[in-house]
């Protein structure tokens, strides 16, 4: 079915680009490689007829996050990265890493998710605007605030050491 | 059709790589990342609960653009202290960041 074959590019997509996000041996391809896992999971969002998320991923993830990254990296990083003392503790994460994703995934294959399936339904961004305009009408405003208040906080960190 | 347990394992899968990052890495950027790839596999785990259920409804798109703005917020404000910590520091190693414990 065509279906799976697109989750399954989109997958591999997002894990690959999120492994190498993480190991790429200069922190900008790095952020480059994060952007593509971005949008891998904004593909996922209208697989998952969520096509609102996804254009809202879009915007702000690879809009505003990834380019903020990227500007961050070339205003911080230098030419070669210092070799981490966390090197030593590296097999270990990896050891983590891989025993959360079996234990959970093992998990979730007994539980009854393995035989659910979508219904199909009609939701569209109507539907989400009801609702943050109606039922989490508060949240939205405390959300404005939230942002205010961090790119105040933002701005007051850039100009920490101009006084 | 795509079961529901594909969608928790793919997210399972994100989270296990960022939980690596944090574990595994020293540079600040670097776990910056992989704050976000976990934030991702949240939001993923969200979209498609909400998208599985028996009578559909918006409530866990509503929670994932929630989620997604909340992240745009963490992320002026911690690339912000990335900045000032290169500034005063020279590098953004977390582990050469020990101003506070002296």
């Amino acid at each position: 079915m065509n279906e799976e074959i697109i989750f399954a590019a989109l997958a591999a997509l997002t894990i690959v680009a999120a492994i190498v996000s993480l190991e790429a041996r200069q922190v900008v391809y790095g952020a480059i490689s994060l952007a593509f896992s971005f949008l891998g999971v904004a593909g996922l969002f209208i697989l998952l007829n969520a096509t609102f998320v996804a254009l809202f991923q879009i915007i702000v993830y690879i809009g505003a996050i990834a380019v903020l990254i990227l500007f961050t990296v070339m205003l911080v990083t230098k030419d070669v990265e210092a070799e981490s003392k966390r090197e030593p503790i590296r097999p270990f994460a990896i050891l983590i890493a891989v025993a959360l994703a079996v234990v959970v995934s093992l998990v979730a294959s007994f539980s009854n998710f393995t035989n659910t399936y979508a219904v199909s339904s009609n939701l569209t961004v109507a539907n989400i605007g009801a609702l943050l305009t109606g039922e989490y009408s508060f949240a939205l405003e405390i959300l404005a605030l939230i942002l205010g208040a961090s790119i105040v906080g933002a701005l007051t960190l850039a100009k920490l050491d101009k006084e | 059709m795509i079961p529901l347990v594909d969608w928790i394992v793919l997210s399972t899968i994100l989270l296990a790589i960022g939980i690596y990052g944090l574990v595994a890495k020293g540079n600040a950027l670097r776990l910056f990342f992989a704050i976000e790839i976990i934030v991702n596999a949240a939001n993923l785990n969200l979209v498609a609960f909400s998208h599985y259920l028996a009578t559909p409804n918006a409530i866990g798109q509503t929670f994932a653009l929630f989620s997604i703005a909340i992240a745009a917020a963490e992320a002026a404000v911690g690339l912000a202290i990335v900045v000032v910590a290169f500034r005063l520091n020279k590098n953004v190693d977390v582990f050469r960041l020990r101003k506070l414990k002296h």
